[in-house]
């Protein structure tokens, strides 16, 4: 059907369906006109005094108060007959309204009256859009919900792939569903064995789900932490417990190692250090602080994410990439931050200004080798 | 395409309802036959246009078309097939298209098998039956539009209420649909008779099949609302006085009521009046039933408050509807007069008590329902009205009732005398008699009431019985003539004798279940076992289950009698992810006399898992007497009588009369 269907203009089906109901309600109207009166009331009185034979014989009625019965009805069917003489008789002298008069009425109304309220109220540029068809569009096309759809159906087929796990989880991540990201690192660990990021992932996961740093989440960062002491989010997240738990020194102290050991342009520096400030000094000035691959979005954006329709949400993610490019155009030294905003705009399906980045970034990067063949591998990932 | 298809044709049909509305009534005050029989055309394509409109809604759901805001809100495409096509009427908006579908159906089906009825009665009815169709088409375009888009698409939708995710309950609200919605026919039918002034015993046999066959499908509606109610609410309880039923239950204690006065209109040509009261009131409580559920109000009258647009429409509606046809009533009822006669001992006079009845009994469950939302809505404070009270006030109106049902087809028109029929009903006394005594001597523990109500329940079978065996004159030894007899018996007769025998039915179960229910809670191990009413439930292992979009926690209960297997029973807990809500399925084994009745709850901490199990007796009857009644009247609707006057036909009856 829809395929049949789909091939017509929408306007052509909505006049040939106009049309015909017209046609249809109008038919009677052409015909002759026929004296009026029916006798459809005099037959079923008939009938019923046929009846009320029919009830003495099963004994419903006795046969004296069957005759009065019998007189009540002749009585009405004598009246149903008078009744419909003199409606034959007046038939012929009436005139009534001109038929087609009426019929244009109708057949101007009607389409006028629905048209107008159709385009006040329908959407007809919109084409249907069917799940399946949707999924069968090419990668670059699909949201990013539709992705993680797609990945979600991909691993139920083959639940053993790791790289599809961990393309999933920061998805999740961004879709706000943190008990499904923190989910998929666990098969990502269990498939790939435990690595610090990964770990350090989980854990960042476990505090977006619980909205705190729960026992769990400390595990997985004391583990990472022990894996690779260079771990960034392990580190300042275990610096956030030791702040909760009253050891301020200490956290001072391992924020200090972290920052020392971190590169100078990596992205998260200048929120850890405004952190580690306040933490010294606290009338210091509150900054935004996630350790996340960087600064996430705040405590009022994640509020406002929750109480929104995906569509939108989907407009705030784009809008923080936005927000990203821009950055990156007024610092562009930042390898960290174009390698993500890259990756993005490949999760988004926007492949020419993926490349538009790239191929700033790579000048931008001219000299340096290290970001140059993270660039390369960067493009090689994109969808 | 298909969506915006859909949504043309829909805004169309509003159009040609009106057209149906108007064009035939200014016909049918001027006498025009040309104008009048433009009601029919309109109204098969209103028919066809809300049917194309409800086919591009189901469409959607099946292909999980997210652009259309109802479908995301209502369906996910994890959900199995026959929930995407529930999905469509699971919610307000698909729900009011179903409505109107179902309207338009009916209507269309006055104008194909309408012949028999006068020109003028035809086309005035279409008119109104195209009033309600303006109105509600337009409170779904204004107020409820299902054909609302979204763009961008969400790419996944929210699913459906998993407690919607049920056979009965999926299939259960166009059943319902199609009664109330039916009883539309009746009200239009009497609006059309005021406009016209004259309501004879003509209007009362036309309006009668229309009435039931809407009484058909809301009774098999209200069975399958009760049977769901059973089998998913866990405790195995059939009837709750729960709003929402009472709210399907008002318009059957009516519509039964109209059926049976429209036998004396018809009839005698008595209580027209009356019945065009009690056709008003059955719409009425069909709409109300309708709205109230939909709307939430039942359970707060704060849900208005959550959408005022659509709460202000539905209240405007009712007062339109309900208001308006009281109104013509109070004018128009005082031209009608009595014809027919009749002593207080007659057929009449039983089915004068058999209205009376009904009516107070609708009245007593109208009170207990809306008395409450009345003290929330003028601030007083938040009271339940339970089962008590409708046991107080809605079963000492029903045993009369029951009491008179046997005896009134036994009564004769205008008068009659109860020495004759009480000789007829002497076999369903005797077996009533025998039941009581069998009762008693079984259960000698009592209680006393359930052997008094079993003896109800067997003087309504008996009673049919028996009437139809005098009539057939089964003792009478000549098996060939009461063969010949039988035949020869109306359709009618047949249909009264299901339905009142299947009403016995219902109420031996309700009495079996309500007084010998046996209850067992406990909680097993694996392995441990637990005795029920003879039988022995061993709990032999608990495991999970993948279902298409739910998980479910899965008891194996091996179910012994005297050491011999009788069944394995498989109650479920299933909780739907998406959702994020748990239900149970319980496992249910039926012999026809009594169900066991099975569901597992949670591990209790200790290895043992929480087990519920009911010994219903009797219990399917229930459902199984409310469908005999609902074949009664399928058999009845066949009666020859309501083709009299049909086109084809008048003319060889016309011929054939003085054969008669």
């Amino acid at each position: 059907m829809s395929q049949t269907l789909s091939d017509l203009p929408l306007w052509f089906l909505f006049a040939v369906l106009t049309a015909g109901v017209i046609l249809a309600v109008l038919r009677p109207l052409r015909r002759k006109r026929v004296a009026g009166g029916d006798d459809r009331e005099v037959t079923l009185y008939r009938d019923q005094l046929a009846e009320v034979e029919r009830d003495v014989e099963r004994g419903v009625i006795e046969p004296a108060e069957a005759e009065a019965a019998k007189v009540e009805v002749s009585r009405r069917l004598l009246a149903a007959a008078e009744a419909l003489e003199k409606e034959r008789a007046e038939a012929g002298g009436r005139k009534g309204l001109s038929g087609r008069g009426v019929a244009l009425a109708i057949s101007i109304a009607v389409p006028v009256f629905s048209m107008a309220l159709y385009l006040a109220l329908g959407s007809p540029g919109l084409p249907d859009q069917p799940f399946n068809a949707r999924m069968a569009a090419p990668v670059e096309q699909l949201p990013i919900d539709a992705l993680v759809l797609r990945v979600e159906e991909h691993l139920k087929a083959d639940p053993k792939d790791l790289r599809g796990w961990e393309v999933l989880a920061p998805a999740y991540i961004r879709q706000r569903r943190y008990d499904d990201a923190a989910n998929a690192w666990s098969q990502a660990i269990a498939l790939g064995g435990e690595s610090a990021a990964r770990l350090a992932a989980r854990g960042e996961a476990r505090v977006f789900a619980a909205g705190g740093l729960a026992p769990e989440a400390r595990e997985d960062f004391r583990k990472a932490a022990a894996l690779d002491p260079h771990e960034p989010r392990a580190q300042y997240y275990l610096g956030v417990a030791e702040v909760e738990d009253g050891k301020k020194d200490a956290a001072i102290a391992r924020w200090k190692a972290l920052l020392a050991s971190a590169p100078g342009n990596a992205s998260w520096r200048p929120s850890l250090e405004a952190e580690l400030a306040r933490l010294e000094n606290p009338n210091a000035p509150r900054a935004n602080a996630t350790m996340s691959n960087a600064p996430g979005p705040n405590a009022a954006q994640l509020g406002a994410a929750a109480n929104m329709s995906p569509e939108d949400r989907q407009k705030m993610i784009e809008g923080m990439v936005g927000g990203l490019a821009a950055r990156l155009e007024k610092s562009p030294d930042d390898i960290e931050g174009w390698l993500r905003l890259i990756r993005a705009y490949g999760v988004l399906g926007k492949k020419p200004e993926a490349q538009a980045a790239l191929a700033q970034a790579r000048r931008t990067f001219t000299s340096d080798k290290a970001a140059l063949a993270r660039l390369d591998e960067a493009e090689k990932a994109l969808p | 395409m298909i969506v915006e298809l859909g949504h043309f044709a829909l805004v169309l049909a509003l159009a040609v309802a009106l057209l149906q509305m108007v064009v035939p009534m200014i016909g049918a005050q001027r006498r025009d036959p040309a104008l009048m029989a433009v009601a029919a055309p309109a109204a098969v394509a209103q028919f066809v246009l809300i049917g194309i409109a409800f086919a591009a809604l189901m469409h959607a759901f099946l292909t999980s078309d997210f652009s259309v805001a109802l479908v995301m809100k209502n369906s996910h495409t994890a959900k199995p097939l026959i929930y995407k096509i529930a999905g469509v009427w699971g919610n307000h908006e698909g729900s009011m298209v179903l409505w109107v579908l179902i309207l338009s159906l009916y209507g269309a089906l006055v104008a194909l098998f309408g012949g028999n009825l006068p020109d003028g009665l035809r086309a005035r009815v279409l008119s109104v039956q195209a009033l309600i169709g303006v109105a509600f088409l337009g409170f779904i375009l204004f107020t409820s539009n299902p054909f609302i888009r979204l763009d961008p698409a969400p790419i996944e939708g929210n699913g459906l209420n998993p407690i919607l995710q049920d056979p009965a309950l999926a299939f259960h609200p166009p059943f319902l649909y199609a009664g109330y919605v039916g009883l539309s026919m009746a009200f239009s039918f009497a609006i059309a008779a005021l406009i016209e002034g004259r309501v004879d015993a003509s209007w009362a046999r036309w309006v009668r099949p229309w009435t039931l066959a809407a009484w058909v499908p809301l009774t098999v509606g209200i069975a399958m609302g009760s049977w769901w109610a059973y089998y998913t609410l866990g405790w195995g309880g059939f009837w709750f006085w729960d709003p929402v039923e009472n709210a399907s239950l008002m318009p059957w204690l009516v519509a039964t009521a109209l059926l049976h006065s429209a036998i004396v209109a018809e009839k005698r040509g008595v209580l027209k009046s009356w019945t065009i009261l009690l056709a008003i009131f059955a719409f009425s409580l069909s709409l109300v039933g309708t709205f109230l559920v939909r709307s939430g109000v039942l359970t707060s009258v704060h849900a208005f408050a959550v959408d005022p647009s659509r709460g202000i429409a539905i209240l405007c509606i009712l007062v339109f509807f309900i208001g308006g046809a009281l109104t013509l009533y109070g004018w128009r009822a005082p031209v009608l007069k009595a014809e027919g006669l009749f002593a207080p001992l007659s057929r009449e006079g039983a089915l004068v008590m058999n209205n009376l009845l009904l009516a107070a009994a609708a009245a007593a469950v109208f009170i207990g329902t809306l008395y409450p939302l009345f003290l929330d809505a003028i601030g007083g404070p938040k009271i339940t009205v339970g089962a008590p009270f409708f046991n107080m006030t809605f079963v000492p109106l029903m045993i009369p009732l029951f009491c008179l049902v046997p005896i009134g087809p036994l009564l004769k028109w205008k008068r009659s005398d109860l020495v004759a029929a009480s000789e007829r009903l002497m076999g369903a006394g005797v077996a009533v008699i025998i039941v009581i005594i069998a009762v008693l001597a079984f259960h000698s523990r009592g209680p006393w009431l359930a052997a008094l109500g079993m003896g109800l329940a067997t003087w309504l079978i008996a009673g049919a019985f028996f009437e139809v065996a005098w009539r057939i004159g089964l003792f009478s030894g000549n098996i060939r003539e009461s063969f010949r007899r039988a035949l020869r018996l109306p359709r009618a007769s047949w249909g009264m004798a299901l339905a009142h025998g299947g009403l016995g039915i219902a109420v031996a179960g309700i009495v079996g279940t309500t007084a010998w229910r046996q209850e067992l809670v406990t909680a097993l191990k694996v392995g441990d076992s637990a005795e029920l009413a003879g039988y022995t439930l061993t709990l032999e292992k608990v495991g999970m289950r993948n279902g298409p979009n739910y998980e479910a926690l899965v008891g194996v209960i091996r179910v012994t009698r005297e050491g011999r297997e009788v069944a394995v029973m498989l109650p479920e807990k299933r909780s739907f992810p998406v959702e994020r809500q748990e239900k149970t399925e319980a496992a249910i084994r039926t012999t026809g006399f009594s169900d066991l009745y099975i569901v597992i709850g949670d591990e209790n901490g200790q290895g043992g898992w929480t087990l519920r199990a009911y010994y219903n007796n009797l219990a399917p009857w229930i459902w199984a007497g409310g469908m005999i009644m609902a074949a009664g009247g399928i058999v009845s609707l066949t009666d020859r009588r309501y083709r009299i006057g049909a086109p084809n036909r008048a003319r060889s009856r016309l011929a054939a009369q003085p054969a008669e």
